[in-house]
């Protein structure tokens, strides 16, 4: 986890997805579902520009074991939010109470779970468990939030295999107090009401059954009917900002982390004297991100506002430790000591994030990296690595959106895309085969962009024995020895790792009396094959663009003559492309296979296509030789 | 005087020791704040030139004080080298700590520096209180963090803490090992006459010292008019008195403590980890007769068949007397009986997924709300065996998970769990009723850890804790073969023993409808269709699962046909990759996995080539495999059967057990070369 309020909110979500009401006489609820969410009310009401409560009450019916999380309440708190009360009752078939919360039945504890965390994060915890379905539970409680900038986000099918019978949300504005809101999959739109002090505004919803998700499906959040609501003004510990454009937000964030950015005059000289004579402005930047690598390490630690400020730069320069706010402050700190302007940057990181909602300002984000414009382009830098390459921005913060923060305000920018072509893996083995079938390949491999990342950490977490082990893991190759192995990274702003193999192969081809059969696919192929579910619902969605190229070159044992060799294949599709080719020649059999994967989104329709393209290339993967040994 | 003249003697001693320091290099201790110049010279460690930090030094002493009752101090000072960038998680530090009611543990002097050698200059850095955090994780955990500040490359981190603790029963355990290499560990523990322990050494690694001496202590005993003093007992009016004991001081030093990494095919790596235990056995106050804590097995089987969270449990059978003489009524024979009740417990109480040896509370609340941990399930399954008249009785274990438990003297904290034993005309059957789909008689995986301890007044022992049944696998298929080189058929897996018990939960936990939706699909060239299961609900029978599996062909006619004939069911991969092996191979449970597949061929076509029949086994009859090729008129049968018959393999049966998988691999991968006529 680097930034936790994102995740707060999301938890926070997922707790009113947990939380609904309903009817049980509808029969459609009850297909699929492991519970019925009865009914679930949550009111917002906002008491002043720094205050606001939640109270939600939900009554859930659970129907049998795989709905037992709904009989248990997190509630998380922290300096910040506060539980007012919890209340929980459970009852069975009959109506009769089973059981009611007492205050030793609520459990309080911490959030964070690795050594090198230190949150102020809580979770208050109950459980209402009971092993006599059906069952129903009810839950009631209020928490009080003096941070601001999150407004509740309403998700009433936040559970799988769970349906909502009936659920409202009710936010009550003081007069005068703006609210910004943002509908999604809604049947019927907000209703809106005024008092004599309040303007409140009403979701309502029901008969919602459970949304089931697919195989290369969206993120649910973009599918499930959901109202995101967010302040226009704001105050967080006395901090007063305005959320209505990206550009005030970000003005609100510039301001926290102003005179943060001081350093030391000594740490200062020294980075000046580090670059003196240096031109080049990448080079530059190059001296002082290794000197962040070498000099800081990223521990998270989070407690101011909210895990919101970012520790002042003097303070990662004695302590040499930050999170991500504080190692971003700092580095941009040093840039600008040597003369480099940058930029601090708000990014949802992450491989598998949600898109950020460009349409709806608001705190959409968990992570801070550093923007440098350069003459041609934009340099990314990621503060909390000590080892990843100046510029390289991948699977965790490549690709998106991220808002750039200045005192002049908030900008939306992409960040670093790197197509199928960047991320490559491509190889080059020989294989050296004796009579026996067995052999001795020398592999040599080249992995940049995306699909360098996994040898990246391998090379900087493992030690060589452990590297060799995840080797052994990961060569897909039924037997063999491994002899040795090398790796070489070349950081830049494309990096690059180059592995050097050599196997000692057992049984490479199959020896079956006077034939030998040899699938000249040595070692990269295709093996997941999705569920072709008959009608699909979602548009499908692939998040990776890669190729990977195999070129593998035989020796073939003497004596043995050609009697079965596959036709060249070629595939080629809206979600990627596939060639591989043989060509024999004398004992030399050569294997070129080319396989590239496009990112994109695609009607539902094509669903079953794409899983026939992955059958077709698993199956030419499989495509075998066969020479027959020849008579004396 | 007298002790004066020890400390003078101890004082003289240390001063020869650290005399000894210069000269020997890693023998003693580090000390705090004294740092030799190679510590921060070092580069590599030579002993692991892989590891990215190592542990230069690590002391702990545990001793004894009063203040209002005893207390064990543990001081802890432990010194690292980070030597790569992937070794900074040693500098993150978190000191667990237990509070129960008005009993605790505190953690106080935490002291840290970081040191770095900064060209010719040695900087220090501070761990300043206010970096140190203090947080919750459970009910009853609590945990001091803190991050050691201006780590790099090359840094020396050293911290001390001391944690006082009203805990007297479990005295702070020692680890000489850990993920990164340990230079030297040395623990000293000093014991007070007063109190006995059981010393618990576990480890593949030899103690460098192992030594006790003996000594005194003084404890000075206040004590208020009102309050019972600790040691002496009945009322006295206040004041105070110095008490002298004898004591002993155990140490233990292993130097060069290899890092401990974890393996596929264990039961949790603290069961190779070199360790000490303790555990309080009797408490001995002057004056006073001894009370024991823990002793031998007839003293803590009495114990436990007394208490009130374990045997007294036993004999509170009021509650379900009905249901169990409604199954005696029912059913005469005792296996009858012993299933009856067995499923009776079952389908009442669900497992709340906790594991233990004594009760939540009585087990009539686990019964009224059907829910309860192992020890409620299974205390209330023996008594309930017991109500029916068989001659039932409980067996404490240790779970996989939990580590493996030692024999001889017992040790209470080693085990966590507890199941049913019947003895039926002198059979022993073990039961455990906290998962539906277990038969009578199995237990399930995670309980198959060495031996269990029978608790039974009049028969005490250690029972085996063995799989009832296999992992067993049988795969039954009919096909026939088109010139085209498709094929058609249909196809019967069974599964029993262990095997079903985890395809039974698969398929329970998805749904059989979803199962089978799962089941039917493409790869390749294969594709299953209509899958129907039988037996899933009947634990005693076989879980059968029949499907028809056709393999797509070339569209036409061909010539040749290459075929193989494990139809993509055969190993593909051998599960022994690595060269060697440290630690056992623990299976849990043996392999049993058939494979027959009869093809009827085409018309027009004879069969070519067939791979040869063969038979490897492994030695000391550990296992076999057989593979064999029959053909009648126009059938080729293919039979493969491997057995894995042991649960476990030692690191020297290694090597033969990959190579019994690499042939496997190999001969799976060959194929059947049918040729028109």
């Amino acid at each position: 986890m680097k930034l936790n309020f994102y995740t707060l909110l999301l938890a926070v979500c997922l707790l009113f997805a947990s939380q609904a009401q309903a009817r049980p006489d509808n029969p459609d609820l009850l297909k699929g579902a492991n519970a019925i969410v009865e009914l679930e009310e949550t009111v917002f009401t906002v008491n002043s520009l720094s205050k606001g409560t939640t109270r939600v009450k939900t009554v859930i019916t659970i129907l049998n074991e795989g709905g037992k999380e709904h009989a248990k309440l997190y509630v998380p708190h922290d300096k910040l939010n506060k539980v007012d009360f919890l209340k929980g009752t459970s009852y069975d078939r009959n109506g009769k109470k089973i059981k009611s919360l007492k205050n030793s039945d609520i459990k309080d504890v911490s959030a964070s779970s690795a050594d090198n965390e230190v949150l102020h994060n809580r979770i208050m915890y109950a459980d209402l468990t009971h092993s006599i379905y059906p069952y129903k539970v009810e839950f009631e409680y209020q928490t009080t939030s003096s941070n601001m900038l999150f407004y509740p986000a309403w998700v009433p099918l936040g559970s799988s295999k769970t349906s909502v019978a009936k659920a409202t949300f009710q936010v009550l504005m003081p007069k005068g107090v703006k609210l910004r809101y943002r509908e999604s999959n809604l049947p019927q739109k907000v209703k809106q009401e005024a008092t004599a002090t309040h303007d409140v505004y009403n979701w309502e919803i029901s008969n919602l059954a459970p949304i089931e998700s697919e195989p290369y499906g969206p993120n649910m959040l973009e599918i499930l009917p959901m109202v995101r609501t967010a302040p226009s003004d704001f105050e967080v510990q006395g901090y007063k900002g305005n959320m209505e454009t990206w550009e005030s937000y970000g003005k609100w964030v510039s301001k926290l982390n102003e005179g943060r950015d001081v350093l030391p005059e000594a740490t200062k000289k020294k980075l000046q004297t580090m670059v003196a004579g240096i031109d080049d402005p990448m080079e530059k930047i190059g001296k002082v991100y290794n000197y962040l690598q070498s000099n800081t390490r990223y521990v998270s630690i989070q407690l101011g506002l909210g895990g919101w400020q970012p520790f002042e730069a003097s303070f990662v320069d004695t302590k040499g430790y930050g999170d991500c706010k504080a190692l971003t402050n700092y580095t941009q700190s040093m840039l600008q000591a040597v003369g480099i302007p940058s930029i601090y940057a708000l990014v949802n990181g992450g491989s598998n994030e949600r898109a950020v909602l460009t349409d709806f300002p608001s705190s959409q984000f968990n992570h801070v990296i550093l923007c440098v414009p350069m003459k041609q382009d934009t340099l990314w830098l990621e503060c909390t690595s000590q080892f990843e390459s100046a510029g390289f921005s991948g699977s965790f913060t490549g690709d998106r959106h991220a808002l750039l923060i200045t005192p002049e305000g908030g900008k939306l920018v992409k960040t670093q895309t790197y197509t199928a072509q960047d991320n490559l893996q491509s190889r080059v083995a020989t294989v050296k085969l004796d009579e026996t079938g067995n052999g001795v390949a020398q592999v040599q491999t080249r992995y940049t962009g995306v699909q360098h990342e996994d040898h990246r950490d391998i090379l900087h977490h493992m030690s060589p024995e452990e590297q060799r082990k995840w080797l052994y893991r990961n060569i897909e190759i039924p037997a063999f020895d491994l002899k040795s192995f090398a790796f070489d990274l070349k950081k830049g702003r494309m990096p690059e790792v180059s592995e050097k193999l050599e196997l000692s192969l057992r049984q490479c081809v199959t020896m079956s009396g006077k034939r030998m059969f040899l699938t000249p696919n040595l070692m990269n192929r295709w093996s997941t094959l999705p569920q072709n579910t008959g009608k699909r619902q979602w548009e499908v969605v692939r998040t990776t663009a890669y190729t990977d190229v195999d070129t593998v070159v035989y020796e073939m044992p003497a004596g043995y003559t050609l009697e079965f060799k596959p036709n060249d294949t070629s595939y080629t599709t809206a979600f990627g492309s596939y060639k591989a080719s043989v060509q024999v020649k004398g004992r030399e059999v050569r294997y070129v296979r080319t396989l590239q994967m496009h990112k994109g989104r695609f009607d539902p329709e094509v669903y079953p296509t794409m899983v026939e393209f992955m059958n077709n290339v698993y199956k030419a993967d499989m495509q075998q030789l066969v020479f027959v040994k020849n008579v004396q | 005087m007298k002790s004066q003249t020890s400390t003078l003697f101890v004082a003289l001693a240390m001063l020869f020791c650290v005399g000894f320091t210069q000269v020997l290099g890693q023998s003693q201790p580090a000390k705090f704040g004294k740092l030799d110049d190679a510590e921060l010279h070092m580069r590599t460690y030579d002993k692991d030139t892989s590891a990215a930090a190592v542990v230069l030094s690590d002391y702990g002493f545990s001793y004894f004080t009063y203040n209002k009752g005893f207390k064990v101090i543990f001081e802890r000072h432990t010194r690292i080298k980070v030597l790569k960038k992937s070794g900074y998680d040693a500098a993150n530090v978190s000191v667990p700590y237990y509070q129960r009611n008005s009993n605790k543990e505190n953690v106080y002097n935490i002291k840290g520096y970081t040191y770095n050698q900064e060209g010719d200059k040695v900087t220090k850095d501070k761990l300043e209180s206010k970096a140190v955090f203090d947080e919750q994780t459970s009910e009853n955990w609590f945990a001091k963090k803190f991050a050691m500040p201006n780590v790099k490359e090359g840094s020396v981190i050293e911290y001390s803490y001391t944690i006082s603790s009203d805990f007297l029963y479990n005295l702070r355990e020692w680890e000489f090992q850990s993920t990164i290499p340990v230079a030297y560990s040395e623990y000293n523990v000093r014991i007070p006459e007063y109190f006995y322990y059981k010393q618990e050494q576990q480890g593949y690694l030899r103690f460098d010292v192992s030594t006790v001496e003996r000594g005194r202590d003084r404890f000075t005993v206040t004590w208020s008019s009102e309050i019972t003093p600790g040691m002496g007992g009945g009322r006295t009016s206040g004041g105070s008195s110095q008490v002298e004991a004898n004591n002993e001081t155990f140490r233990w030093v292993i130097k060069d403590a290899p890092a401990l990494r974890p393996e596929r095919y264990i039961t949790t790596l603290n069961d190779y980890k070199s360790r000490i235990d303790f555990e309080l056995q009797t408490v001995k106050y002057p004056g006073k007769l001894p009370e024991v804590m823990t002793g031998n097995w007839n003293q803590v089987t009495s114990d436990l068949l007394n208490a009130e969270r374990f045997g007294s449990q036993l004999n509170r059978k009021g509650f379900f007397k009905a249901e169990v003489a409604a199954i005696t009524a029912q059913h005469s024979k005792p296996e009858q009986q012993m299933a009856a009740i067995h499923s009776l417990v079952k389908s009442t109480v669900k497992w709340n997924g906790k594991n233990s040896y004594y009760t939540t509370g009585p087990i009539r609340k686990a019964f009224e709300s059907r829910t309860g941990s192992a020890a409620d399930i299974n205390l209330m399954l023996t008594a309930m065996l017991q109500d029916a008249g068989l001659d039932a009785a409980p067996v404490l274990l240790s779970t996989r998970e939990h580590g493996r438990v030692p024999q001889g003297s017992p040790m209470l904290s080693k085990f966590n769990y507890v199941v049913a034993h019947v003895n039926l005309e002198g059979k022993d059957y073990l039961l455990d009723a906290t998962d539906p789909l277990l038969p009578a008689g199995m237990l399930p995986v995670r309980c198959l850890n060495g031996q269990g301890r029978l608790i039974k007044k009049e028969d005490q022992r250690w029972v085996a804790l063995t799989p009832a049944g296999n992992n067993t696998k049988f795969f039954n298929g009919d096909l026939t073969v088109n010139p085209n080189g498709g094929m058609t058929g249909k196809v019967t897996e069974s599964s029993a023993g262990y095997n079903a018990l985890s395809l039974r939960k698969s398929i329970l936990d998805e749904g059989e409808e979803k199962y089978a939706e799962k089941l039917s699909k493409e790869v390749g060239n294969y594709k299953v269709e209509k899958p129907v299961f039988s037996n899933v609900l009947e634990l005693g029978k076989v879980l059968n699962i029949d499907y028809r599996l056709s393999a797509s062909g070339n569209g036409q006619p061909v010539d040749v046909i290459y075929l193989n004939p494990m139809l993509g069911q055969g190993e593909t991969d051998n599960p022994f990759k690595l060269e060697d092996r440290v630690y056992p191979v623990d299976l849990a449970v043996p392999i049993d996995y058939t494979y027959i597949c009869r093809f009827n061929l085409p018309a027009g076509y004879d069969l070519d080539e067939a791979p040869k029949s063969t038979v490897i086994t492994l030695p000391e009859d550990g296992g076999k495999f057989m593979y064999m090729i029959q053909r009648e008129g126009n059938m080729v049968q293919v039979m493969s059967k491997i057995n894995i018959l042991k649960p476990v393999y030692y690191a020297p049966e290694y090597p033969y057990l990959k190579e019994f998988y690499a042939q496997i691999v190999a001969k799976h991968a060959e194929q059947l070369v049918l040729k028109r006529k």
